[in-house]
């Protein structure tokens, strides 16, 4: 489990959740399932609206905490790490003791819109009824049908939350959702949007862009004159998506953003890893074609917003090495496992497929290294973090996948001083420069990813 | 076996190998490697084969970026013998200078009258007017017998990678080079999963002949 | 740790490489302690992809691994080493290499991971030659299958392309897609030949497996796979350390101690490098040395109350040793280019000779068309016949893209004279007499070689071959067995059918030094499945108990 910890921490304080909870595969297979339209013999209109429901429930990805690795959809057990301890996701299938079953619309509307449960406790805002709250009656109450007639029960309960004082009050949550600035609720028939009302709708009230992209104030609060300047989770860093065109992604199309979305990558630009690469492949990859350039319209036309480290576009950095492999030493005894330097850690564990010039396969199934936004980055965290942690993504019928190299790691386990070394290295050959990291950087990181 | 362990290494004492009990079998297959008799016999494929080199080669592709004119100066001029007489060898107007210091520095390291020769080869190809590789080496044979051996050193340094029995460089070396439009050098593969069950370029029989005489191919047995 | 200290665990395990590893992960995941003591030292990856860039004779598949003093492993293949000694008529086709290392030998291998033939197991049942095994097939189908989840095998569907061991679940992966080169090679043979070529079963990832990512054919399994596509030992090492085994790296056991009885294990010691002896104790005792160590370590461990050496009533420790012992051919292909070496090493084979009723008087074997990168080759040839600038080029072209590589693995018989025995004049710094092997090939193999040389030359002579080069003698393929060999009588063997030694009732062997018969499938695989039953025996006896 990667990054729970300081993802919902921070979530935890603010109030909304990301859906980046890795699950087993068997889980993913089933998080696309509620896509498909149920076979029934409910009137169309009803089975239009479950199939909205079920829609809907992909686009705020709901399944991505409510459900364990392994565990059956929406059954709710997944322990999110926390600094106050675990919280535990509940158990939302229509079971009638142990899950939602008897709640009436208004009661599920409450706990989604205001997160408050139906026996009137507060829920902890790792749940992100603050984005929520933007969703429209209709939608909502298209959620709680698909949640009511299309989610198998599952009579089982799950481990209770406990949190240490003063989180362990639910009630202190009733200050906090004072201060807390939530999104106000649309109206009407969100599917009959125009593209950019559209778009912010879901970036806002189901995809909640903003709780990571979005830095946050001293209370923790998304700043919204810095909407979606990028921020950081402790480990990962949500890059700034503004349209600026030099600190953000203003030099993307909306076809960029829209392929970004579907598959999680894009050719000599970037890669989505870590949380974002579970938001695609959980999320946005099952989003339609118009929903995406929906999505795409409306991040373009986010306010620019510069950025204090990247001054140039992140992903139009560096250029391939040319550099010869001289070598000035024979085979080693097979117990040397001495510390290397920056170019020999490069050559030994990543050259054999991003190659020695950093260009990548031919197809960037191995992407490119310069031209790349996670090395052109002025914020090396990311680079830091795919290094410790690898890539695996599955999105549109594709597996992208790099090995990790942290303590975990089967094939490679590397130092923090061997990681601050090759950051530095990579960066200084294909990115903005020696970004000095240290191996205490690298261990803080690699201790949050924990 | 020209090579030992590395001398900080020596995780088998040398002279066990006198006292063993294969004591005589390694004799004999000292002088008569597997790979030893595999190459020579390769070499009988080709010898005098007669057929144009193809325009897929790789010969024409091989313009390195690092100009080696600007900083010869550094190295003082007997590398830019080397890298003259480098050139001429492989019939390549360019050359990697950042190798070729590396290469020159292994030779001359291993083997001190190596750099005499080197002058010798330089001063002959002065001299002459070679059209090409071929011509210059024979010539440089015909003058005298012992600079075919620097021939060979000089071209195994650029072409293998390899100076005084020791990797100068390893995927960096022209083999690789002359060879990219078909395999990787192993370990490093930028081709992606199941890229190897596309078609690789046919190439044609060889038209050239040696421009040396040919020697016996002595290896390490493996 | 001072030699007083000693360590204690249910079961203590002699070896960490992919039979030791594989039991102790799937004890400590039951719960059960473990200890694991491994002769050489740790390693990692990143060094050794560097040590063999750095290597001048890179066909030398040992040349990255030099080896630590106190865990010597023979320096180089083919070459009379001075670890490794060989003596008898074919003492050269018996120098066969492995790695002393945690992990071990898998480190470098190339991935074939076939399952035996039922038929493997009964030759002399069958075939009149040999011996059975104490167990069949079937006994070992649910481990194959085990372990070729542990590993992540790719292999072809049963449906398509049955490989003759039944399977009751498919491949966990889908067959590699095989080079441009095998596929060339497979067409020749189906239109040509009354042969077939078949997907080698191969334990490489063909999509992202157990956090490794998929293979990118750098070509360069043996000696090092840069980027963890291919399972090795060191994989099961993490597993089990994870799980809460104990690994002990640098400890060279010496010596197996045995109750006043000598029907029980008691401890193992073991040296440091320093030479300073530490004693580890059990319940249960596994010797998964590989087949050469674990022989030498019963031997060593002779004493008064055993002077033939631990497990050895029989005399049987360190006899009946095979090998796939083969030929090898390198020629000129007359036809179009096929540039081998893109894609892993061995990847298609011929397993038409695997089976048949001629089995009765000659040996069974599979025939590899290597996929191997020649450039190096190919250059240092050139250079020695003269050439030079362009005609160099254009020589190391054609001879890097029209070499062909076939090599067998012919079937051995057990013959207990071919015996392991130490070495009395040689020994390791610590004071361990190395190992010596005297070897004459049996005469039912020596009639496989012969009959392989002939579909060799009808296949040189199908691709227009020319200048045929023969390896000299017969080749080592590197998979030594039969040293503690299994049989159902302890008179005439070591182990029994769950390779428990006849005589010493806590002490099992896991190794295909157990093998009764050597069959033709490279041997890792079925070393697999064996130790899974091993440690599946354990946990019945350890948690029952």
């Amino acid at each position: 489990m990667p990054d729970f910890k300081n993802i919902l921490w921070s979530a935890l304080i603010a109030g909304t959740a990301l859906g980046s909870l890795a699950l087993a595969p068997a889980a993913l297979a089933q998080s696309s399932a509620p896509v498909q339209p149920a076979p029934s013999t409910r009137p169309e209109g009803v089975e239009a609206e479950l199939a909205r429901g079920a829609y809907l429930a992909t686009a705020a990805d709901c399944v991505a905490c409510h459900t364990m690795p392994g565990g059956k959809p929406f059954a709710g057990g997944l322990k999110i790490a926390t600094p106050m301890g675990n919280v535990v996701s509940t158990n939302i299938t229509p079971d009638p003791v142990h899950g939602i079953g008897s709640y009436t619309e208004a009661e599920f509307e409450n706990a989604v819109r205001h997160g408050v449960r139906k026996d009137g406790a507060h829920l902890y805002p790792v749940m992100p009824y603050v984005s929520y709250a933007g969703m429209t009656d209709q939608d909502v109450k298209a959620l709680y049908e698909w949640f009511m007639h299309s989610v198998k029960p599952v009579p089982q309960d799950t481990e209770k939350t406990r949190l240490a004082f003063p989180a362990s009050m639910r009630s202190a949550m009733v200050a906090w959702n004072f201060m807390a600035r939530k999104e106000q609720p649309e109206t009407g028939d969100s599917s009959t949007y125009d593209t950019v009302r559209r778009g912010q709708y879901l970036a806002n009230a189901l995809g909640h862009c903003g709780t990571c992209h979005t830095p946050r104030n001293a209370l923790m609060s998304e700043k919204h004159d810095q909407y979606l300047a990028g921020a950081s989770l402790g480990s990962w860093y949500a890059p700034n998506i503004t349209s600026s065109k030099t600190g953000g992604i203003g030099n993307w199309s909306g076809d960029d953003l829209v392929t970004y979305l579907r598959t999680g990558r894009i050719k000599s630009r970037a890669q989505a890893a870590g949380p974002m690469a579970e938001v695609v492949e959980h999320s946005t990859s099952h989003l339609t074609d118009a929903d995406l350039h929906a999505l795409a319209t409306f991040i373009k036309q986010v306010a620019p917003i510069e950025d204090k480290l990247d001054h140039t576009p992140r992903d139009a950095v560096g250029k391939a090495a040319d550099v010869p492999d001289i070598r000035t030493r024979g085979p080693q005894r097979i117990d040397d496992l001495t510390e290397m330097d920056g170019p020999r850690l490069y050559d030994a564990n990543c050259a054999a497929c991003h190659g020695q010039d950093g260009a990548g396969v031919q197809d960037h199934y191995v992407p490119s290294l310069f031209a790349n936004s996670t090395v052109g980055a002025g914020r090396p965290d990311n680079l830091v973090m795919t290094i410790l942690k690898g890539v695996d993504r599955t999105a549109s019928g594709a597996h992208a996948f790099m090995p990790g190299f942290d303590g975990q790691s089967d094939v490679q386990r590397l130092s923090d001083t061997e990681i601050a070394r090759l950051v530095n290295y990579v960066t200084a050959t294909f990115g903005t420069g020696d970004h000095h990291v240290t191996p205490e950087q690298v261990n803080t990181l690699r201790k949050a990813a924990h | 076996m020209k090579k030992e362990w590395p001398k900080e290494n020596p995780c088998v004492p040398a002279n066990l190998h006198t006292v063993s009990p294969n004591a005589m079998r390694l004799a004999r297959l000292l002088r008569m490697s597997r790979r030893d008799m595999l190459l020579t016999g390769m070499g009988a494929a080709v010898t005098g084969a007669a057929a144009s080199l193809s325009g897929a080669t790789a010969a024409e592709t091989h313009a390195t970026s690092a100009p080696d004119a600007g900083s010869i100066l550094h190295s003082g001029p007997e590398a830019a013998q080397f890298m003259a007489v480098s050139r001429k060898l492989t019939d390549r107007p360019a050359l990697d200078l950042r190798i070729g210091n590396a290469l020159h520095a292994g030779l001359v390291q291993g083997n001190p009258a190596r750099q005499g020769q080197i002058s010798t080869l330089h001063g002959l190809m002065e001299k002459g007017q070679f059209a090409s590789a071929a011509e210059f080496a024979a010539a440089a044979e015909k003058a005298d017998p012992a600079l075919k051996d620097v021939i060979h050193d000089i071209l195994t340094g650029w072409y293998r990678g390899v100076a005084d029995g020791k990797v100068v460089v390893y995927r960096s070396a022209l083999m690789f080079d002359i060879t990219k439009d078909a395999v990787y050098p192993k370990t490093y593969a930028e081709g992606g999963p199941f890229y190897w069950t596309s078609q690789p370029p046919e190439v044609a029989r060889p038209t050239g002949h040696p421009a040396l005489s040919p020697s016996k191919f002595v290896v390490e047995p493996t | 740790m001072s030699s007083e200290q000693t360590l204690s665990a249910d079961v203590v395990i002699v070896g960490s490489g992919v039979a030791g590893a594989s039991i102790a992960n799937e004890l400590a995941r039951a719960g059960i302690s473990v200890i694991v003591l491994e002769a050489g030292p740790r390693v990692d990856r990143q060094h050794f992809v560097e040590n063999f860039r750095t290597l001048e004779n890179k066909p030398s598949y040992q040349g990255p691994f030099p080896s630590v003093p106190w865990a010597v492993h023979p320096p180089n293949q083919m070459t009379p080493n001075a670890y490794l000694h060989t003596t008898g008529p074919d003492a050269e086709a018996y120098q066969q290499v492995y790695l002393r290392m945690m992990g071990g030998t898998t480190w470098h291998w190339a991935g074939c991971a076939w399952r035996y033939l039922p038929s493997d197991f009964e030759l002399k049942t069958r075939y009149g030659q040999g011996r059975d095994w104490a167990l069949k097939y079937d006994d070992l189908e649910p481990f194959y299958y085990q372990a070729e989840v542990m590993m992540g095998v790719c292999g072809p569907d049963p449906a398509k392309e049955d490989l003759g061991s039944p399977r009751k679940q498919p491949y966990p992966m889908e067959a590699l897609p095989i080079s441009y080169a095998a596929q060339q090679f497979r067409k020749l043979i189906d239109e040509k030949t009354p042969w077939r070529v078949v997907h080698e079963p191969q334990a490489r990832n063909t999509r992202p497996y157990d956090a490794r990512p998929t293979c990118e054919g750098h070509n360069n399994c043996m000696p090092i796979c840069p980027i963890g596509a291919m399972y090795n030992g060191s994989y099961s090492v993490y597993h089990a350390e994870a799980a809460g085994a104990k690994f002990i790296p640098n400890a060279v056991v010496y010596k197996i101690e045995r109750d006043s009885a000598n029907k029980r294990v008691t401890g193992v010691q073991y040296y440091d490098p320093d030479k300073q002896s530490h004693r580890v104790t059990g319940k249960y005792f596994v010797i998964a040395a590989h087949c050469i160590e674990t022989a030498k370590l019963l031997l060593v461990s002779a004493d008064e109350q055993s002077p033939e050496g631990v497990a050895n009533s029989s005399g049987h420790v360190g006899r009946n040793m095979m090998d796939h012992t083969g030929v090898q051919v390198t020629f000129i292909s007359g036809d179009k280019a096929l540039w081998p070496g893109r894609g892993p090493l061995l990847t298609n084979v011929i397993d038409s000779f695997r089976d048949g009723d001629w089995r009765n008087e000659r040996g069974a074997y599979l025939v590899h068309m290597v996929d191997d990168n020649q450039v190096d080759l190919a250059t240092q040839l050139a250079i020695s016949k003269g050439y030079v600038g362009r005609e160099l080029e254009e020589q190391i072209r054609y001879l890097a893209s029209h070499t062909v590589r076939l090599f067998s693995h012919n079937e051995a018989l057990p013959d207990p004279e071919n015996r392991l025995t130490l070495s009395k004049t040689q020994k390791d710094v610590l004071g361990i007499p190395h190992p010596e092997v005297y070897y004459k090939l049996p005469e039912y193999t020596v009639k496989s070689c012969d009959h392989t040389r002939s579909v060799f030359r009808e296949l040189i002579g199908l691709m227009h071959g020319t200048d045929e080069q023969w390896t000299p003698g017969y080749f080592p393929q590197d998979h030594p067995s039969g040293s503690t060999i299994m049989g159902t009588d302890p008179k005439t063997s070591v182990v029994d059918g769950h390779c428990r030694t006849h005589d010493h009732e806590n002490l099992f062997i896991a190794s295909s030094s157990v093998f009764s018969t050597v069959g033709t499938g490279n041997i890792t695989l079925t070393v697999a499945a064996l130790a899974l039953r091993v440690a599946d025996t354990l946990k019945k006896e350890l948690l029952h108990a």
